[in-house]
């Protein structure tokens, strides 16, 4: 798995860019967004979109469109255009494909693709040492507004930021 | 507005469209569509929570961007319909992308 590149779906990518991770997650190696969801997520004038034009004009977000595949996913999984293309180009790429959207990843299993989402993400940071732990808890909260991740997921990942507050100091 | 069609109403949608229409001083005719977009708004919110919509085919139901598609969901309380398991696989793929991988 260690070397690939992610490729952020529109929902993980705004998801990210509301709590602020996504400069340091840039740090980690090739992001990348499929031109669709790329178009998606930067339509309207906010805060998270300015940030993702920001990046891909830094070059920490590269773009690239995959229409091959595209068009099945759509219609045997119920995607939505952006989706189905993050799928299509981390097939392509044979990348990590971030998303935080049921369907995508119902399919993404079922391809048998390597996924990953915001909260996944933002506790690996942590326990790698980017993020520090009281950080991490403020994200949390931000991410369990905007993610409404389900209760069992948040108390997982509250235990694994506590659990990372004896080791390194990371950001503050 | 340019088309019209006639529909049939049962007695208890036509007591709910008078019911509505006097309190809130409209014609049955704009609470009738009122109500026909709040139903769609629900449908997509309950066909997305049960995760048979993903959260783009949503956002271009309701006519929003994807951010603000996903304000609506944090205002409403919608929860993600991401399974634990999910997580957990989301979980070991994040550590090894992190892994080792920090750039200097």
């Amino acid at each position: 798995m260690s070397g690939r590149a992610l490729v952020l779906d529109a929902s993980t990518a705004i998801l990210l860019a509301k709590i602020g991770l996504l400069r340091e997650l840039a740090g980690f190696g090739e992001l990348w967004m499929a031109e669709i969801a790329f178009r998606e997520t930067t339509t309207k004038d906010v805060d998270d979109a300015r940030l993702i034009r920001k990046l891909a004009e830094e070059g920490l977000i590269q773009r690239a469109a995959a229409k091959a595949g595209k068009t099945d996913l759509e219609k045997d999984f119920r995607l939505d255009e952006g989706e189905a293309e993050t799928i299509a180009l981390a097939r392509k790429m044979d990348a990590i494909a971030g998303t935080d959207d049921g369907p995508a990843i119902r399919c993404l299993k079922v391809l048998g693709l390597p996924f990953t989402s915001a909260i996944a993400l933002l506790v690996a940071m942590t326990e790698e040492g980017t993020v520090a732990p009281e950080l991490a808890l403020e994200l949390l909260a931000k991410l369990e507004r905007f993610g409404r991740y389900g209760p069992r997921i948040l108390e997982d990942v509250a235990r694994r930021i506590r659990e990372a507050g004896g080791g390194k100091g990371g950001r503050t | 507005m340019k088309d019209v069609m006639s529909v049939r109403l049962g007695p208890e949608g036509l007591r709910r469209l008078k019911e509505l229409s006097k309190r809130d001083h409209k014609e049955m005719s704009a609470v009738a569509r009122e109500l026909m977009d709040y139903g769609w708004v629900f449908l997509m919110l309950r066909e997305y929570r049960e995760g048979k919509q993903s959260l783009g085919a949503f956002a271009k139901a309701l006519g929003m961007p994807l951010s603000e598609a996903i304000d609506l969901l944090a205002d409403l309380g919608v929860r993600s319909p991401i399974e634990y398991d999910d997580y957990l696989k989301a979980y070991a793929t994040a550590a090894e992308f992190v892994k080792g991988r920090k750039k200097a």
